[in-house]
C-alpha cells in the first residue's frame, strides 16, 4: 500500500528551564490539598508508620489523629493537664506516647483512648518522646537536662542520661542498635549514649542549640538541626563533619526523610521548606507556606507532606499520583466480581514472559481534524481544531500545516461572523503569547485581507477586531518598554565594565 | 527512450545523438546500430516491419525566422534495406513539441499527438501518397495519449486533468467522431495505459495518485500517497504487474491484485528536485556509523546512500511534510534541509531546515535526533525553533567527544556563532528515567563580522570561525578568542574553511586563492591563486582535495594537495561541472591490503546529480 496519511504532527514547545528538572517536578506534584487549624501552634507532627498512615498532631493540651485519605480527625487524646509534646505512634500503630509540660509521659491505647501507662520521673516539660524499636521501651528527653530510657511494663527508668547542660530538645533511638541513643541539646553539644555501658560515648558540638537530629538507616550517619544550619556526620570515622549547609534564613526546626531516605526535608522559621538531595545536600526544591514551621513530616508513601506552623495550621500537600504509578497500584487489586471492571479485567494482560504474542493492529483512529485535512475540507478541520477545550499548541499547529500547505487563505475565507468569531477570539486569547505571535500574526494578516471590506458589517466581529487592535498595541507598548529597560541595563553594564578597564590599566 | 520490439531478448534504444541502438539485455551486448543524424525524441517499431522505424526527430532549422525556442518536430518513416541505408519518408510536421506516439495493438493505425493537434496514419495507405489523414484539434494541451487495445478509440490526457476518450478509428467515423470525457485530476494528466484486455485504464499524474478506471461502468478506484508525481505508468502483459515511474527518481513495482508495492527501485531521489528553489546545501556529507553519504533527498528529507552497492538506503524525514499538489497556480513552498551533521560516532546527528515562502513567517528549525539502534532510524531529541534570527550558515559537531559531552557549533547571518552543548541528568532514584537535553551554552560574535565558515580542528580543541576575509581562533572548551589570522593580501570573503588531519595546518579557500596556514607560527604556509569551487578534506590522510569548475569548458580540475607543500600530488580533469565532493573512505576488506596509492575514494556529485567515485586509475559511475 502507498505511506499511510500522516497525522499532524503537534508542535511540541521547549519546557523552559525554570520550570527546572524532573526532580522539582516531582516535587512541585504536590498540590496544597487543604489546611486544617488547630487553637494553638502545632509542636509536632508523627505519621503512623503502617497504613493507611494516619498521622498524630500534637497541639495545646491535645494529640489528634488525623486520616490520610479524608483528612479528618479519627480520633482525640485530650487528657493532659498542660502542654502536650510530641504525640508518637508505636511501630505497630496500636499505641501512642506523648509528653506534656508538667514532665508527665503517658502511653495511650489509640482505639480506646485509655491510658495505658503513666511515668513520672521528669520535672520539667518532656520535649520528645520516642518508643524504642523493640517496643517495649521509651525514651524521653526533657527541659531538666535529662534523657531517660523507661520500661513500659514496669513504668521505671532504666536509664538516665544526665551530661547535657541545657534543655535537652532533640533525640532518637538508632533502628538498626537498639543500644544507641542519640541526643541534641541547648547546650550546642549532640551526645551518642550507648545503653549497654549507660554513659556518652560520643559528643559533637554543633555550635548552635539543637533542635533536631536524624540517624540515615544503618546508622553509621547522622544529621543535626539547629540554628540555620544542618550538619551531617559520620559517627564511624569518629564524629567527623561530613557537610555543614545553611540555606535557610532562620533557625531549622524540623527535619524528615522520605521514605527511601533518599531526601532530606526540612522545615525552618523563615517559612520554608528545603528538600535535599542526601548525596550532595544540593537543595533540589523548596516550598513556601504562610507562616514559620514548628514541625514537618513526609508520609512513609511519600504522599502527603505534613506542616505545622506556629498559628496553628496545618498544611497538607498532596501528590498527584502520575498514570503509571496509579495503573502500578490498582494491579494488584482484584476486582469485584461482576463489578464492570471485573468483566474488563483481562483487556491489559500482556502475556508471558516466553509466550509468543501475536500483535494486533488496531485501526488508526484519526481525530476530527485529521479526518477533514485528509479530505482536504481545510475550513473544517480549522473548526474542528478551534472548538472549546482544545489546547491552543493544537491549534497553533494545525494553522502552521495549513501555512504550509499554502491552505490558510482558504480555510479562512468565506465565513460569516458566527463562525469567524472563535479563530479571532483565539487571536485575542494568544497573540501576545511570543511562542505563538509570528504564526498568529501572519493569520491575523490574512483575516484583515480577506475581511476588511466586510467588518464594519458585523458589530460582532467589530468589537472584536477593537479588542483584538487595543490588544496589539499594549503588547507593543510593553515591548517599547522593555527595549528602553535593556538600553538602560546594557548602558549601566558597559559603564561598569568601562570603569573596571580603567582600574585595570 | 527505449522500446521492446516483437523479438524479446532484444532492446533498442534512441537517443539525441542520432543513433538508433538494438541491444541483447540478456548478455549486455551491442547487436545493431542504425545511423540517423538527426536527434531523435520518440520512435515505435511495428512487429509487422522489424527494420521500420517511425521516428519522431527534430528538424534542424535552416530558416532564419524560426527562432529555435519552438522547435519544429516532424515524423519520419525509415525503412532500412539490406545494406543498412536509410530511405526516408515524412509523413508529418509540426511545429509545436511532440507529445505521444503510440501504435494500435494490430499494427493498424499509428497515432501523433502534438501540442493540441491529433494525426491518425493508417499504416496501409502510407504507401500510397496523397492520402488524406485525419487530423483533429484537441481544446487544450494534449499531455498523453493511448489507444484501447480493442475498441476503436483513442484516450486523450490533458494539462487540464481531463481524459477524453475519442470515437475515431473507424471508417465511418472520421469526420465527426463522438466524444466523451471523464474528469478526476486536477493537473497534468503524465501518463495513461490500458490493461490489454481493455477493461481499465490507469492514469497518473502531478497528484502522485494512482487513478484506476472501470471503463464501462466509469467506477475510479485510487492509490493515493505514492511520495512523487507520476512521471509514467506500464502494465505487464499478464495484467498482473503495474509499474510506475515517478518523478523522485524510483520505479515502483504493484501488484495488480491488491496494489501492494512488490518491489522499489530508488536512485539518487535530488536529481529531479527544482535545484535554484531546493539546492543542495548538506553538500555530501558522511555518516561515520556506515559510511553512507548523506545528501539532501526531495524538500524536507535527506537521503542515505551506499555508494558501494549503489543502493539508496534511507530516506529520513527531517521535516515532516504531506505530499499534496498545490491548490492554485502557485507551487507549495516546502521545508529544506540546509545542514546536516553527524557526531564522531554516529549517535547524534543535527540538522537544520527551513521554509520561506515570502509571504509568512520563515521558519528555521535546528533538529537534534538520537540513533535508536531498535528501529536503525534516528529519532528526534530535540527541536530548537529560531536557533538563529536570520539564515543558519554552518552547523558542526564538535569531534573527540564521547555522548555525554556533546557539542555542537552553528553560525547565522545574524553575526553570532553559538554553541549548543547536551545536558544529560542522570538520576539515582527509580523515579525519574535520564533524560537529554539540548542547551545554548555559549554565543559568540567577533566585530559584527558576518560569519562565513567554520571548522573544529581534528582534536576538537581549537575551533574556527571565518568572518568575511578574516579566520578567528577559539578555544573551544573555555570559549576564548585565541588568535586572529587576517587575510591581508585583498579583502576576499573566505568560502571554505578546514582543517587537514593530523597536521597543524588550516586550508582556506577565498573566491580566487587558496591558502594554507600554519598553525604553529600563525602565518601563511603557501597560497596558490586558483578558483576553487569545493573543498575535501581526506579524513584518512593528510591531503585534501580542491575541485575548480569551469562553465566555459564543462569541466573540473581536480587537484589533490599534501598540505607542506605548494606542488599537487595529482591533478586531474573530469568533463563535468562538480556539484559537491567528498572523500569517501573504503571499505574494511579494502583497507588491509597494502601500499594504497589513494587512502580513500573521491566522489562527486555532477552538474546531472548522478554521483560519480573516483578510484586508482578510473572512474567509476555509481549513479
Amino acid at each position: 500500500m502507498s505511506s499511510p496519511y500522516k497525522k499532524l504532527s503537534i508542535k511540541k514547545l521547549p519546557v523552559p528551564t525554570e520550570k527546572g528538572t524532573e526532580e522539582s517536578r516531582f516535587w512541585k506534584r504536590f498540590k496544597s490539598r487543604c489546611s486544617l487549624s488547630e487553637i494553638a501552634s502545632v509542636t509536632s507532627i508523627k505519621f503512623s508508620p503502617i497504613q493507611p498512615f494516619d498521622f498524630a498532631v500534637t497541639s495545646s493540651t491535645r494529640v489528634q489523629i488525623y486520616s490520610t485519605q479524608t483528612y479528618k480527625v479519627k480520633k482525640t487524646i485530650s487528657r493532659f493537664n498542660d502542654i502536650a509534646y510530641c504525640g508518637t505512634i508505636r511501630n505497630d500503630g496500636k499505641l501512642l506516647v506523648a509528653g506534656d509540660a508538667t514532665g508527665l509521659i503517658q502511653v495511650f491505647d489509640i482505639n480506646s483512648r485509655a491510658i495505658l501507662r503513666t511515668m513520672q520521673g521528669h520535672n520539667h516539660p518532656v520535649h520528645i518522646t520516642r518508643f524504642a524499636p523493640g517496643n517495649t521501651q521509651i525514651l524521653s528527653c526533657s527541659d531538666d537536662k535529662t534523657a531517660r530510657i523507661w520500661d513500659v511494663p514496669g513504668q521505671e527508668a532504666i536509664s538516665i542520661f544526665q551530661e547535657h547542660q541545657d534543655y535537652v530538645r532533640a533525640g532518637l533511638i538508632s533502628n538498626d542498635n537498639p543500644h544507641l541513643v542519640l541526643t541534641g541539646s541547648y547546650d550546642q553539644s549532640i551526645k551518642l549514649w550507648d545503653l549497654r555501658t549507660n554513659s556518652c560515648t560520643m559528643s559533637m558540638s554543633h555550635g548552635a542549640p539543637v533542635e533536631d537530629v536524624l540517624m540515615f538507616p544503618g546508622g553509621g550517619m547522622i544529621i543535626s538541626a539547629g540554628g540555620p544550619t544542618i550538619t551531617v556526620w559520620d559517627l564511624i570515622s569518629g564524629g567527623r563533619v561530613v557537610r555543614s549547609v545553611s540555606n535557610h534564613q532562620k533557625t531549622i526546626t524540623s527535619m524528615c526523610f522520605n521514605g527511601s531516605s533518599t531526601r532530606l526535608l526540612t522545615g525552618s522559621l523563615d517559612h520554608h521548606v528545603k528538600i535535599y538531595d542526601v548525596q550532595n545536600y544540593d537543595v533540589v526544591h523548596s516550598i513556601e507556606y504562610s507562616s514559620p514551621i514548628l514541625c514537618i513530616a513526609l508520609s512513609p508513601d511519600d504522599t502527603n507532606i505534613v506542616a505545622g506552623m506556629t498559628c496553628g495550621t496545618i498544611s497538607i500537600r498532596r501528590r498527584k499520583f502520575v498514570q503509571k504509578e496509579l495503573s502500578m497500584s490498582h494491579q494488584n487489586k482484584q476486582p469485584r466480581v461482576g463489578s464492570y471492571k471485573y468483566f474488563t479485567r483481562g483487556q491489559t494482560y500482556s502475556g508471558n514472559k516466553g509466550d509468543f504474542v501475536v500483535e494486533s493492529k488496531p485501526r488508526e483512529r484519526l481525530a476530527l481534524y485529521d479526518r477533514y485535512l485528509k479530505k482536504f475540507q481545510y475550513s473544517n478541520a480549522l473548526d474542528a481544531a478551534l472548538r472549546n477545550g482544545t489546547q491552543a499548541i493544537l491549534t497553533i499547529s494545525l494553522l502552521q500545516e495549513l501555512i504550509r500547505r499554502d491552505a490558510l487563505r482558504q480555510a479562512i475565507v468565506g465565513r460569516d461572523d458566527l463562525s469567524l468569531e472563535p479563530l479571532v477570539k483565539f487571536l485575542i486569547r494568544w497573540i501576545n503569547e511570543p511562542r505563538y505571535t509570528s504564526i498568529l500574526v501572519d493569520v491575523g494578516n490574512v483575516i484583515i485581507d480577506v475581511y476588511s471590506s466586510v467588518i464594519y458589517k458585523s458589530p460582532l466581529i467589530e468589537k472584536l477586531i477593537v479588542n483584538l487592535h487595543a490588544k496589539v498595541k499594549t503588547e507593543m507598548n510593553l515591548q517599547k518598554e522593555i527595549a528602553k529597560i535593556i538600553g538602560s541595563l546594557e548602558m549601566v553594564a558597559k559603564g561598569s565594565l568601562l570603569t573596571d578597564t580603567t582600574n585595570y590599566t | 527512450m527505449m522500446l521492446n520490439p516483437n523479438d524479446p531478448q532484444q532492446l533498442l534504444s534512441g537517443s539525441l545523438d542520432g543513433t538508433i541502438k538494438v541491444w541483447k539485455y540478456s548478455d549486455v551486448e551491442l547487436l545493431k546500430k542504425y545511423e540517423f543524424g538527426i536527434p531523435i525524441y520518440r520512435m515505435v517499431i511495428l512487429a509487422s516491419y522489424p527494420d521500420r522505424f517511425f521516428v519522431v526527430t527534430g528538424i534542424p532549422c535552416k530558416n532564419a525566422s524560426c527562432r529555435g525556442k519552438q522547435k519544429a518536430q516532424a515524423l519520419l518513416y525509415f525503412r532500412f534495406d539490406k545494406k543498412d541505408q536509410p530511405e526516408m519518408h515524412l509523413l508529418c510536421k509540426s511545429k509545436s513539441m511532440c507529445t505521444g506516439l503510440v501504435t494500435s495493438p494490430d499494427g493498424e493505425f499509428l497515432i501523433i499527438s502534438f501540442l493540441r493537434t491529433i494525426r491518425i496514419i493508417k499504416i496501409k495507405l502510407n504507401q500510397q501518397k496523397g492520402q488524406k489523414w485525419p487530423k483533429y484539434t484537441h481544446s487544450s494541451n494534449i499531455s498523453c495519449i493511448a489507444i484501447h487495445p480493442s475498441k476503436p478509440y483513442i484516450s486523450i490526457g490533458d494539462e487540464y486533468g481531463k481524459i477524453t476518450h475519442m470515437y475515431c478509428l473507424k471508417e465511418s467515423q472520421i469526420q465527426d467522431p463522438v466524444k466523451s470525457s471523464v474528469h478526476w485530476h486536477p493537473h497534468k494528466v503524465n501518463s495513461l495505459a490500458f490493461t490489454s484486455d481493455g477493461t481499465y485504464l490507469l492514469s497518473g499524474g502531478k497528484e502522485s495518485v494512482l487513478v484506476i478506471w472501470q471503463i464501462e461502468t466509469g467506477h475510479t478506484q485510487f492509490l493515493p500517497r505514492l511520495g512523487s508525481e507520476i512521471r509514467s505508468v506500464t502494465i505487464s502483459p499478464d495484467q498482473t504487474l503495474y509499474a510506475i515511474n515517478l518523478l523522485d527518481n524510483s520505479i515502483k513495482i504493484l501488484s495488480a491484485i491488491n496494489l501492494e508495492i512488490k518491489q522499489a527501485v530508488q536512485g539518487l531521489k535530488h536529481a529531479q528536485v527544482d535545484a535554484s528553489i531546493y539546492p543542495l546545501s548538506t553538500g555530501l556529507v558522511i555518516e561515520p556509523r556506515n559510511h553512507l553519504v548523506v545528501l539532501n533527498g526531495l524538500p524536507g528529507t535527506i537521503q542515505f546512500y551506499n555508494p558501494h552497492s549503489d543502493r539508496h538506503v534511507m530516506e529520513h524525514e527531517v521535516s515532516q511534510r504531506t505530499m499534496i499538489s498545490r491548490a492554485f497556480e502557485k507551487d507549495i513552498v516546502y521545508p529544506n534541509v540546509n545542514h546536516v551533521s553527524f557526531s564522531s560516532n554516529g549517535n547524534w546527528m543535527a540538522t537544520v531546515d527551513s521554509r520561506e515562502d515570502g509571504e509568512t513567517t520563515p521558519e528555521l528549525y535546528l533538529k537534534f535526533w538520537k540513533f535508536d539502534p531498535n528501529s536503525q532510524t534516528y529519532v528526534l531529541n530535540a527541536r530548537i525553533d529560531n536557533p538563529h534570527s536570520k539564515a543558519v550558515v554552518s552547523l558542526n559537531f564538535h569531534p573527540g567527544t564521547n555522548d555525554t559531552s556533546l557539542s555542537v557549533v552553528t553560525t547565522g547571518l545574524d553575526n553570532k556563532f553559538k554553541v549548543w552543548k547536551i545536558n544529560s541528568e542522570s538520576h539515582a532514584s527509580q523515579v525519574f528515567k535520564d533524560s537529554v537535553s539540548w542547551m545554548c551554552k555559549f554565543v559568540g560574535s567577533y566585530r559584527q563580522y558576518t560569519p562565513r565558515a567554520t571548522a573544529f580542528s581534528q582534536d576538537g580543541s581549537i575551533l574556527s570561525v571565518a568572518y568575511d576575509s578574516i579566520i578567528t581562533l577559539w578555544d573551544s572548551r573555555s570559549n576564548v578568542l585565541r588568535d586572529v589570522l587576517t587575510l591581508l593580501p585583498n579583502y576576499e570573503f573566505i568560502r571554505h574553511l578546514a582543517f587537514t588531519n593530523n597536521s597543524p595546518f588550516l586550508v582556506v579557500t577565498t573566491q580566487n586563492f587558496l591558502y594554507v596556514w600554519n598553525l604553529l607560527t600563525c602565518t601563511i604556509w603557501w597560497s596558490y591563486r586558483i578558483e576553487a569551487h569545493h573543498l575535501a578534506v581526506d579524513s584518512k590522510s593528510t591531503r585534501f582535495i580542491i575541485a575548480s569548475n569551469s562553465e566555459k569548458l564543462q569541466e573540473c580540475r581536480l587537484f589533490v594537495f599534501e598540505p607542506q607543500t605548494a606542488i599537487p600530488v595529482m591533478v586531474h580533469t573530469v568533463k563535468d561541472i562538480v556539484k559537491a565532493i567528498a572523500y569517501f573512505p573504503r571499505k574494511f576488506d579494502e583497507v588491509s591490503s597494502p601500499s594504497n596509492a589513494f587512502q580513500s575514494y573521491i566522489i562527486y556529485l555532477n552538474q546531472n546529480y548522478d554521483m560519480l567515485m573516483i578510484g586508482e586509475n578510473f572512474v567509476e559511475k555509481v549513479h
